[in-house]
């Protein structure tokens, strides 16, 4: 009976720690930069985002995808938490760096895992998924992209088709957002109508700490979940915002709705286009 | 003279006193969140945040977040 109650334990004890991700500091060994351009309407080409920064930070088995902005401005809240002078950053708002997404993608190759963490008004959330093996076709078309030699691949991910050149140069099998398992790095990353383009247009070898405290503070809650939370925010910002301490005015409230309400209007070209 | 040295004594008396535990700071800013404070976004839009009992960073976190949200660019949405 006793040795019964010892395998529980040591069964519960490994279901707790599989739903933790592994968030101490990491040695960033290579960082790619790539520049993002999105259709937000679907139905708009003009639309079209250009030009924006995110990071690719690869460490020994895993990396993480980050706004270049939400980095610059991570390490801005860090420093000035060390000099404790965080207050005076909301003395200034407006110079502050504005990501586009605070979105993090983070990969965990010997876990299996991939956690996504995003934040709705002032709190955190993430939830994790299977690292999935993507059914990648490696076909036979050979191009130079940014002076690496580059090899055609194809997919079919979340209801868009994708065509994407990797280098066999760069031997990470890694790539922007939640794309992977390519033998080579990609450079280049489209989908076949051209609403989402992922650039490589820097990479290093680097040699530093990355902290992943945002993960320690982030809720966990499923993905379901937090599609309802983001979903409910997006159509009445003030419930959540009121949850979080904010007192307002009749008139702020409105304001608030109509902000958030425009400018989630037409945002409706989502990148991933259906949950498996 | 007497009062100063007093003074001087009740002082860092004080201030050690909060050594050992959480920070000084972080202390003192806790007691200020207990009531109100104003916030005014990038975009001009202003209200209070009120009983906050979290520490200045988890407060400007908040804020931060509050600020893109509500003024940022349009977010590239994901999933």
């Amino acid at each position: 009976m006793r040795s019964l109650h010892i395998i529980l334990l040591i069964f519960y004890s490994s279901v707790l720690f599989s739903q933790e991700n592994n968030t101490e500091n990491k040695t960033i060994k290579h960082q790619a930069t790539y520049s993002i351009s999105w259709q937000p309407d679907s139905l708009n080409v003009n639309s079209k985002i250009k030009n924006k920064k995110y990071k690719l930070l690869m460490f020994e088995n895993g990396s993480l995808y980050v706004d270049s902005n939400r980095l610059k401005l991570d390490s801005l809240i860090q420093d000035s938490e060390n000099r404790g002078t965080s207050f005076a950053l909301l003395s200034n708002m407006n110079s502050l760096p504005q990501p586009n997404s605070n979105n993090r993608i983070l990969k965990q190759y010997s876990k299996n895992t991939l956690w996504s963490l995003n934040q709705v008004s002032g709190t955190t959330y993430q939830y994790s998924e299977k690292l999935k093996l993507m059914d990648w076709k490696i076909e036979d078309d050979i191009k130079i992209i940014n002076t690496y030699k580059c090899q055609k691949a194809t997919v079919n991910y979340s209801g868009r088709n994708y065509i994407a050149w990797f280098t066999s140069e760069l031997p990470i099998n890694d790539g922007p957002y939640k794309f992977s398992g390519l033998p080579g790095l990609i450079i280049l990353l489209h989908d076949t109508k051209n609403q989402y383009s992922f650039e490589l247009i820097n990479f290093q070898k680097t040699n530093y700490l990355q902290s992943f405290d945002v993960f320690n503070n982030a809720k966990i809650i499923s993905k379901k979940d937090y599609k309802k939370i983001r979903n409910a925010y997006i159509n009445n910002p003030i419930v959540q915002m009121e949850g979080e301490g904010a007192v307002f005015s009749e008139e702020t409230k409105r304001q608030i709705i109509k902000m958030i309400r425009n400018k989630n209007k037409n945002n409706n070209n989502r990148i991933e286009l259906t949950d498996d | 003279m007497k009062n100063l040295f007093l003074t001087l004594v009740f002082v860092f008396a004080t201030a050690f006193s909060f050594a050992g535990s959480d920070s000084y700071e972080t202390k003192l800013e806790t007691a200020m969140f207990n009531d109100c404070i104003g916030v005014t976004l990038s975009c001009g839009v202003s209200y209070d945040i009120c009983n906050f009992t979290g520490t200045t960073s988890q407060l400007v976190n908040l804020v931060i977040g509050q600020n893109n949200n509500v003024c940022g660019t349009k977010i590239m949405p994901v999933e």
